[in-house]
């Protein structure tokens, strides 16, 4: 009997081979993000093992998300959702959950993926009431990505959800998790030498947005143009605020925006700067990427801190 | 003596409020509270509560039945409460009061795991889902009222209590289709309107009020509505709707006598485009929408004959098509600040040839999330019934303001 024919089955089997990881390979995973620095994050730590979409581009008023068709789709198509939380996404997303009955990114299910845990929140206020602001987030500030330590928690966050959601594969996304830690702490330590000479330094800024930062960087926030959370300032307020600012001699105002026009309100009359900056990377443009966007942020408080201080 | 000092001791010890704290404070035990139901009276599993407060001021220039609208009114105070019974069902119940009467407005249960995951089945009393406007409570609408044309045909809005199956599905990537179809005891008008037909033009209010019996129902008796929408994104920032809606309201009365069972119907089919752009930076935007309405309802009258002469009398029934529509324009010029304006014409349900309009401006201004002042002047050519009892084609003019606040739940939802 010829043995040519279980040779050129031996020849085939070895030629294929290579080919069988795409034979049995899965498609992506869909990720659902609600943030583009979220977004960038899960491409770092899951490569090409995920299909990531972030439901925001980075300029909206987390706020005030309008619920559409888009949103609603990528919702009910996903694996997993990864969300800030801390109520910052709490005007739409939980609405869009209900609507898309996605059971695989419902809350508690392994598909969704909350950043927030182990973050310890700052600003959480004392008393619950309305009366100390409509948009008062009782669990605390949720803009916490705006600190790179804990962006650490959320890409420690995002290896131990994609883990759960495919345990495959769950070596690859600590390899590169980690490699992207790395990373991370290297521009930690450069941002953290390049800020220590400002350490101290004041500044205002229009909503509570910065607390996170100010700690990582040793900054101090003297006051807040809003006089509560969500209530657009009387001018008896925005005259505090600049007695505050000539007093304790401040030279920056950070602005979101939609607020420009009061912070230069505030700034013609104490004469400081004002900076208007994003508190999220964008899916387009120079902002794209979680540690470019953040690199951004160190250089342009670095640059207006010290032409304050001069 | 010593008993009675004893049993006051201990009444103090029991009653004494800091005792029972003072006893925890400072332990290094978890607190039950904190883990664990320790009360009847623990509200971590009651239902979320909101609270909708409406008050209008209106002054109009009519001196016939819009005047009895001029001053100061509560049009309503809602308090609704929504919760999740288990994973597969919710309920929601809403209860109005107003300054005469309290009415339970809707109460339903969602049942969300009987059929597919985007199908949901709604059971109870609730507001059926016709067209844009009409299912949503008084203080939610971006105008003071229900556009006249849906008080002409459908009373404002249209409650019921029976059954609707939802349902949606995606439409690649950006648009989807959405349905529903429900089935009813009967399409009942409801609606709190301040100005407008549903107000007391026509004779509207009057008819509600009347409750006649009618014959036995017989299947096929039953209110049926049907919405079918679809939504789609043309930009990042805009989005589409193009729906239609149906209601058939078929209603049997007696005719000359109990053995003469007639049939008095009425349907409505609705047509709707809305357009919605939202700046998400600034919360800034526009919106458009149209409604058009056709109503073909019957109406039943006894004609007595002569009464001399024995079975002359005739029920006659008549039957109308009447159409209308409306539209409106909004410009958000920032996240507190909207103007619009609004416009409607129809014919009118019970005599086609009568034709009513009305033109408004307003501004609405949101102090808060929770807390919106709105300011309408609104134009209307409408028949009226005077002082006198005669029907009368007049123009008047009325000025409102609306305060609106809200406590509790809400949420900001798809636009279905």
């Amino acid at each position: 009997m010829s043995r040519i024919p279980n040779r050129i089955f031996a020849i085939l089997i070895l030629v294929l081979l290579p080919c069988t990881e795409s034979l049995f390979a899965q498609d992506a995973i869909r990720v659902v993000t609600t943030t583009p620095d979220l977004a960038d994050i899960v491409r770092q730590v899951g490569g090409s093992r995920v299909d990531v979409t972030s439901l925001t581009r980075g300029s909206e008023d987390l706020h005030k998300v309008r619920p559409r068709p888009r949103l609603l789709n990528t919702l009910f198509r996903a694996d997993a959702l990864v969300q800030i939380g801390l109520d910052l996404e709490h005007s739409w997303l939980p609405q869009l959950l209900n609507a898309a009955r996605n059971p695989k990114i419902r809350p508690g299910s392994p598909g969704f993926i909350n950043c927030s845990a182990g973050i310890e929140p700052l600003d959480i206020p004392e008393a619950i009431t309305r009366k100390e602001g409509p948009d008062l987030h009782i669990k605390g500030n949720p803009h916490y990505n705006l600190s790179p330590i804990q962006g650490r928690k959320i890409v420690t966050n995002v290896i131990e959800g994609l883990c759960l959601q495919s345990p495959q594969y769950c070596e690859e996304y600590r390899t590169r998790g980690n490699e992207y830690l790395k990373t991370l702490d290297k521009k930690i330590a450069e941002w953290k030498e390049r800020l220590k000479p400002l350490k101290g330094a004041a500044f205002i800024e229009y909503h509570p947005t910065w607390s996170y930062f100010a700690k990582d960087f040793g900054l101090l926030i003297v006051d807040r143009i809003e006089s509560k959370a969500g209530v657009t300032p009387q001018a008896a307020h925005i005259a505090k605020v600049v007695e505050i600012a000539n007093q304790k001699n401040v030279g920056l105002i950070i602005s979101r925006p939609a607020n420009k026009d009061l912070a230069l309100k505030v700034a013609s009359n104490c004469n400081a700067n004002v900076v208007v900056l994003p508190y999220l990377s964008s899916t387009t443009g120079t902002l794209q990427g979680y540690i470019p966007f953040m690199e951004l942020v160190v250089s342009t408080f670095e640059k207006n801190l010290k032409l304050a201080k001069r | 003596m010593k008993h009675q000092l004893s049993i006051i001791a201990l009444l103090l010890f029991v009653t004494f409020p800091g005792s029972d704290l003072s006893a925890q404070e400072g332990s290094s035990r978890i607190g039950l509270g904190d883990y664990g139901q320790t009360s009847i009276l623990d509200n971590r599993f009651n239902p979320a509560l909101s609270f909708i407060g409406d008050f209008v001021a209106t002054w109009s220039d009519d001196e016939g039945i819009e005047a009895g609208a001029d001053g100061f009114k509560l049009r309503g105070a809602e308090i609704g409460l929504f919760g999740a019974v288990d994973d597969a069902y919710e309920f929601h119940g809403i209860l109005f009061f107003d300054e005469e009467e309290v009415e339970l407005e809707e109460a339903y249960v969602l049942a969300t795991d009987w059929l597919t995951p985007t199908t949901h089945i709604k059971a109870g009393r609730f507001n059926m889902d016709f067209g844009k406007l009409s299912p949503i409570h008084d203080g939610e609408l971006p105008t003071l009222d229900k556009p006249s044309v849906l008080q002409e045909y459908i009373g404002g809005t249209l409650r019921g209590t029976g059954a609707e199956v939802h349902w949606w599905s995606p439409i690649g990537d950006a648009s989807l289709l959405r349905g529903s179809l429900g089935i009813f005891q009967s399409a009942e008008s409801d609606s709190h309107v301040i100005l407008g037909p549903g107000g007391g033009h026509h004779g509207h209010g009057e008819e509600e009020d009347e409750d006649e019996e009618g014959p036995l129902r017989e299947t096929g008796d039953f209110a049926i509505n049907a919405r079918l929408s679809s939504l789609f994104d043309i930009s990042d920032t805009a989005t589409v709707q193009l729906g239609g809606s149906l209601l058939t309201a078929p209603e049997r009365v007696f005719g000359v006598d109990e053995d003469d069972i007639q049939n008095v119907d009425k349907s409505v089919m609705g047509l709707d485009i809305t357009l919605v752009s939202t700046n998400e930076s600034n919360g800034s935007g526009y919106r458009f929408q149209a409604e058009a309405l056709i109503n073909d309802q019957d109406s039943g009258e006894l004609d007595e004959g002569d009464p001399a002469v024995e079975g002359d009398e005739i029920f006659n029934i008549t039957n109308q098509e009447a159409t209308g529509f409306y539209f409106m324009a909004e410009r958000t010029v920032d996240s507190n600040n909207t103007i619009g304006l609004s416009y409607n014409q129809y014919e009118h349900a019970e005599d086609s040839d009568e034709e009513s309009s009305d033109f408004g401006v307003y501004y609405t201004k949101k102090l808060n999330e929770f807390n919106r002042l709105r300011f309408e002047i609104r134009s209307f050519k409408d028949l009226a019934l005077e002082e006198d009892g005669v029907e009368e084609l007049v123009d008047f003019t009325a000025v409102s303001v609306q305060w609106t606040v809200q406590l509790g739940s809400h949420g900001h939802g798809l636009e279905w």
